[in-house]
């Protein structure tokens, strides 16, 4: 009997232990990164505490900043040197350098956080490597731009949309060539980045020149339909669930809510400020928009109803919404992240003391899924 | 078999119990297979692809069944499209349902195009038509300032003042009017402020051809197809756990039945029957979960988050008690001596019932934690199920498939004589380990630390 009460006691107090104590960041659906060039540091904020949780020197000015889940790494641009520092989440004090043969200007990860793309806009060179092993999995030359990579769903391709040549570029990663490419548009038509629907199948552009939005089939690379939207509609932002996409119309202030089942517009959303961000939370049922202007708008999913509406004090970024889709974290320009309960649709917290010029807040886990 | 007799014959005690607990985790952990050999992402992805495509084609068919199209000699393009309730079912506004209410108002999406002038503005003015009789919207709704492209919306009820239905059994027809100076910016008209009128006709009675309502989930390949990728993709974790619970569960009633008797063919049934009713229960309840999914979607998405820890810890304490229960019938000191301990004794002395309650309490703990991964997976790859009998149907097929190696190692431990006869010596301590195991996982679904031994296991099964 002392046995087993010895068992159970021991057992209850290891289950019960909050295991995300030792983790130090590496809990990729509760810890904020977010990165300061001025500062050189990466802040941490503890999105359950709600406060800032620590710092992450740097000794460099930061470029891109990007969070591996699955190696619990965060991975910081070193424009300066042609290199990527590569900090372990779970323990900042270790962390490497990884010297790379191209600018690091812009950075993106895969979709299984395994494999990550460089881009070199001088050389307009683009390089995919492991993070596991540090290997150079495909190099690509003569690479139009890099400022919006998309992975396909398997990790296996990345798509660029080239505003120049208006098309859409697949380069495979395993051939280490350019696989095909699509044209979408007239040579210098203005094209928004991809944004990938959640299960892969297609891909949506927004042409802001004929205000259309194109609907691609990613597997075999075609054009499935172009839909009218309002005027000069810009990058479109999806669902998380894939059930739907939203295109922010700049011109005419309005949204359109794009039904990924018919590919047609569901319905339309006006007087909506300029729009930096259209991200869905709790369950799919809220949208939170985040306007130019500072404003904070969480809307019904489907009828558009807004159900709370708040100003920031300065201008916001694109924030994130939780992995759990309950929370909003929106870093502005006066040094604050802001958080928002999109549940009960109210202001949670805001977390001060960050410096004036905190950009590129990130999860590694995120509810995000614009690309 | 008989090999398996023959090497047991050549080892001690405790080899022999190694031998068979790993042979009967083998069998009973066979589904593992699927995760290694079936890459679920892309089977749901193929799925999808399926699901999807065909859905698409069916909206967009059924939505041109319901909408009629009249094109302006100025070149602007105007459709109409009758929302009958059908058609919110099976498009992306089902999520308007509650908002237009179909069932109660006659709907209309009036979309209008042009490519070379803007269009007027302010939506365009409708009336609707029944028996003669002009009605006015109950809303109009649309952008008013627009480029080439505008969607509005109208309702009209489908009652008048007094509460008598517009369409009675001789109605034929209803006519939508829309009434707008559609050349207000064409530049070449010589009338810019002529009103059109539109008139688009449907009639009253028209059944919807059945291929256009058909569900596309009601195929059984593609729902077996649906539940292994769900396995390989989504589940593996939940029934990883699933399996210890099992085995530890199994070998508690073994033991149990031998405290109790002698190994007989009696005992030897029990084994089997326990192994059973445990899959029976964890059936049933993933089955009606299933069904609970498809009925009610997104609605049962926030049931979960909402719930789960509630869940999960009621659970915990459910699985913690049985654990109890079976200390109680393996005779463990000090629990057997407890208040309700002879009448516990006495009840369900086949195990059956609380096989499968251990199995539904354990299967619901695993729900708590990964219903919404369920749910949200499901959504992803093929959107809203859209029905009970889909819902149920996907994993019931999980779920029975499942089952088979389980029930494969059930048979296996109730033919081992020798196991049974050694077990039968060790009945007691073989009862406190399973007793203790069964009440570890209670604490784990109470603890909310269902993740921690997947966390363990996953590296070295190199799954991921």
């Amino acid at each position: 009997m002392r046995l087993t009460i010895r068992f159970l006691a021991v057992a209850f107090v290891v289950f019960s232990f909050n295991n995300q104590a030792f983790a130090g960041w590496g809990d990729g659906a509760r810890y904020l990164f977010s990165v300061s060039d001025e500062e050189k540091k990466v802040y941490v904020v503890d999105l359950k505490k709600q406060n800032l949780s620590g710092t992450i020197d740097l000794e460099f000015a930061p470029g891109d900043l990007v969070i591996s889940d699955a190696l619990n790494m965060v991975v910081v641009a070193n424009k300066g040197e042609k290199s990527l520092s590569l900090i372990n989440a779970e323990d900042p004090e270790f962390r490497t350098v990884f010297p790379i043969t191209l600018q690091p200007d812009h950075l993106t990860l895969s979709t299984l956080d395994y494999n990550l793309a460089i881009y070199d806009e001088t050389l307009h060179m683009l390089q995919v490597i492991s993070l596991n092993s540090g290997d150079v999995l495909a190099n690509f030359t003569e690479v139009a731009t890099g400022s919006d990579m998309t992975f396909s769903f398997d990790g296996r391709s990345i798509f660029i949309v080239n505003e120049t040549a208006g098309k859409i570029e697949q380069y495979d990663i395993p051939g280490n060539r350019k696989l095909a490419e699509l044209s979408i548009a007239k040579p210098g038509q203005e094209l928004s980045a991809m944004s990938r629907s959640a299960d892969g199948l297609f891909g949506f552009v927004s042409n802001t020149s004929t205000d259309e939005l194109l609907v691609i089939d990613l597997f075999a690379l075609k054009q499935l339909s172009s839909i009218p939207v309002g005027d000069a509609p810009g990058r479109p932002w999806g669902t998380a669930d894939g059930s739907m996409m939203f295109v922010p119309n700049a011109a005419d202030h309005s949204i359109s809510v794009i039904g990924t089942t018919t590919l047609s517009v569901v319905s339309t959303w006006q007087n909506v400020p300029p729009t930096v961000s259209i991200n869905s939370g709790w369950l799919d049922t809220v949208v939170a928009l985040v306007g130019a202007d500072g404003t904070i708008s969480l809307r019904d999913k489907h009828t558009g109803n807004e159900l709370f509406k708040t100003q920031l004090t300065a201008s916001p970024g694109e924030g994130v919404v939780t992995s759990d889709s309950k929370t909003l974290a929106v870093e502005s320009a006066n040094g604050r992240v802001t958080l928002f309960d999109l549940r009960s649709k109210t202001l949670l917290s805001e977390i001060t003391d960050l410096p004036d010029d905190i950009r590129q807040s990130s999860l590694a886990v995120s509810y995000n899924f614009c690309h | 078999m008989h090999t398996t007799s023959a090497t047991l014959t050549t080892l001690n005690r405790t080899g022999q119990l190694m031998l068979v607990a790993i042979v009967a985790l083998v069998l009973a952990g066979s589904w593992l297979v699927f995760p290694y050999f079936v890459q679920g992402r892309q089977v749901l992805t193929d799925v999808s692809s399926e699901v999807k495509t065909e859905k698409r084609l069916r909206a967009e068919s059924l939505a041109q069944y319901l909408t009629q199209r009249i094109d302006l000699p100025n070149g602007t393009e105007i459709t109409a499209l009758n929302a009958v309730p059908e058609y919110f079912e099976h498009s992306d506004r089902a999520g308007l349902v509650s908002q237009y209410r179909p069932d109660q108002n006659f709907v209309f999406f009036v979309a209008e195009t042009t490519h070379d002038f803007q269009l007027p503005d302010e939506v365009p003015t409708a009336s609707l038509e029944v028996d003669g009789k002009f009605y006015q919207p109950v809303s109009s709704e649309g952008p008013e300032v627009v480029e080439h492209h505008r969607t509005s919306i109208y309702r009209f009820a489908k009652a008048d003042e007094q509460g008598a239905p517009l369409v009675g059994d001789d109605t034929q027809t209803v006519k939508l009017h829309l009434y707008h100076h559609w050349d207000e910016y064409v530049p070449t008209s010589l009338n810019p402020t002529q009103v059109h009128h539109l008139t688009y006709e449907w009639e009253t009675n028209q059944d919807i051809p059945e291929a256009l309502l058909a569900n596309t989930l009601s195929s059984p390949i593609l729902l077996f197809t649906l539940s292994a990728g769900l396995l390989s993709a989504t589940l593996t974790p939940c029934l990883l756990q699933l399996l210890v619970i099992y085995l530890a569960s199994m070998a508690g009633v073994t033991a149990e039945n031998l405290t109790q008797g002698t190994v007989d063919r009696e005992a030897k049934r029990r084994v089997f029957q326990m192994g059973l009713y445990f899959v029976l229960g964890f059936i049933l309840l993933f089955t009606v979960a299933g069904a609970i999914i498809g009925a009610s979607g997104q609605q049962a998405q926030i049931l979960f988050a909402e719930s789960a820890r509630t869940i999960s810890i009621l659970a915990g304490i459910t699985v913690i008690l049985l654990g109890f229960w079976l200390a109680i019938r393996t005779n463990q000191p000090v629990l057997c001596k407890l208040p309700m301990a002879n009448f516990l004794q006495r009840i369900d002395p086949n195990h059956r019932w609380r096989s499968m309650l251990t199995a539904m309490a354990f299967s619901l703990g695993c729900l708590s934690c990964f219903g919404g991964a369920i749910i949200g997976v499901l959504f992803v790859y093929v959107g809203s199920l859209g029905s009970a009998s889909v819902g149920a149907s996907v994993m019931f097929l999980f779920s029975a498939g499942v089952s088979i190696p389980f029930l494969l190692a059930a048979l296996f431990l109730s033919r081992m004589t020798k196991v049974m006869n050694v077990l039968q010596r060790t009945a007691k301590p073989i009862g406190f380990v399973s007793s203790a195991i069964i009440v570890a996982f209670g604490i784990v679904l109470i603890t909310d630390n269902f993740h921690v031994l997947s966390n363990i296991i996953y590296p070295w099964l190199r799954l991921s």
